[in-house]
């Protein structure tokens, strides 16, 4: 059996033994976005739903940002990770399911809140496919840039404030071409380039990042 | 330096391993043949680990070669690689899959129910005791079913009847032309062991 399906299914069974992992950033998305909603004044929302596209991609950023801080920790602690450095020949294949499974895990799930947020947001239903086409290729980055940052920790203690500072940089170009691109598409301008835009740096990251996250798993077995 | 047979399972030449800028090893030289069984010896922070995870392939050394000649190895560390949220059969055959063997469901049991685990095999590891987590840590080299086994301190959390077994085992690694590497500070009081110390080379 390949290095991804092995990571794959690892992974997916430890989320599941562990649900709230899922539902805690769940229940975040649900209650930042109704918190905004009863406390924004309606106009100011329904005013070219800018306020909304925003609130809902913080959202999705800072819950995706939570669930991936604690990739590997585990294996790193149990000794697994010794293993997969041990006897993995492909660490890459093997970092490319286990992130597909923590996107599955903390990332689906938010993006399929996402409907309900808008509801609640007031926003137009015109602009929920660009949204669903951004957040779908924005959470997987967002994802990835997690667990680099969640690898580059691996060993440092309480390393929540640590990561936030190091992931939240990569995230903003992301974020911005994100909601730049819902933004254009309300007032009816071009968005095509900010769409382009961000699947093209969600297939550079696919490809490049699980290069540096297998690289920092191996690094981090040398101390 | 020794000669080399081809049935030579490991090669080691001119390791050299440094920890925190401090020469740990220099030009260490060892040959691993089928039958052996090394102790590597040494009073606490010596290095036993150390050397241990870089056979294993874990840590990279700066100068040498270590050359495992297409033999399989399984490295049972002081961690023992199971995951809490796992069950014992669960994290087992994760363990000989990620070595890529694919050693059947009949032989996971067979490994469990040799070190006394065959009843706890849907029970999740976060459940069981740390001698018992030990065990299922030294099934994985039945289960693994690997030329040599490195081991680093096995003894540790292990009652009578597990260190009895374990001896068992490494005697029967042996007959069948394996070899095994223990780092640990108490013997094992086998035939024929052949000792490392690090505290005098």
């Amino acid at each position: 059996m390949n290095a991804f399906v092995i990571a794959f299914n690892r992974t997916m069974r430890v989320g599941w033994r562990h649900p709230l992992d899922s539902l805690n950033p769940m229940a975040f998305f649900i209650i930042v976005t109704s918190l905004i909603s009863i406390t924004v004044e309606g106009e100011s929302l329904t005013t070219g739903n800018s306020l909304a596209v925003a609130v809902l991609w913080v959202v999705l950023l800072l819950s995706t940002m939570m669930a991936s801080g604690s990739a590997y920790a585990q294996d790193y602690e149990d000794g697994s990770l010794e293993q997969m450095v041990a006897q993995n020949q492909s660490l890459y294949a093997s970092v490319h399911g286990s992130v597909a499974a923590r996107w599955f895990l903390s990332a689906v799930p938010i993006v399929a809140l996402v409907p309900l947020g808008a509801w609640m947001l007031d926003l137009d239903t015109e602009v929920w496919w660009i949204l669903f086409m951004t957040l779908i290729p924005g959470s997987i980055v967002f994802t990835l840039f997690g667990v680099l940052g969640a690898t580059l920790t691996l060993g440092v203690g309480r390393n929540g404030v640590l990561l936030a500072l190091l992931v939240l940089p990569l995230y903003v170009p992301v974020l911005l071409l994100g909601v730049g691109a819902c933004q254009r598409s309300v007032n009816q301008e071009p968005f095509e380039f900010a769409l382009i835009g961000i699947y093209a740096i969600a297939m550079a990251a696919i490809t490049f990042l699980p290069f540096a996250i297998a690289a920092l798993l191996r690094v981090s077995q040398e101390y | 330096m020794a000669q080399v047979n081809s049935s030579t399972l490991l090669q080691v030449s001119g390791l050299e391993i440094e920890v925190a800028e401090r020469p740990l090893l220099t030009n260490f030289n060892l040959n691993v043949e089928p039958g052996a069984l090394i102790e590597i010896k040494g009073p606490n922070g010596s290095g036993k680990t150390t050397l241990l995870r870089h056979l294993a392939g874990i840590r990279r050394a700066h100068k040498g070669s270590i050359d495992f000649r297409d033999h399989s190895f399984a490295y049972v560390g002081q961690k023992t690689g199971l995951n809490v949220s796992l069950t014992v059969y669960e994290n087992l055959r994760w363990l000989t899959r990620n070595a890529d063997r694919n050693t059947s469901e009949l032989e996971l049991i067979r490994a469990l129910s040799d070190l006394g685990l065959k009843s706890r095999r849907d029970t999740l590891v976060g459940a069981l005791s740390a001698g018992q987590v030990r065990r299922c840590g030294l099934a994985s080299l039945l289960a693994l079913d690997a030329n040599i086994w490195l081991l680093d301190e096995p003894l540790t959390s292990l009652d009578e009847s597990a260190i009895d077994w374990l001896k068992g085992a490494i005697t029967s690694q042996r007959a069948t032309n394996g070899a095994a590497i223990v780092a640990t500070h108490a013997t094992l009081g086998l035939p024929e062991t052949v000792t490392i110390d690090l505290n005098v080379s």
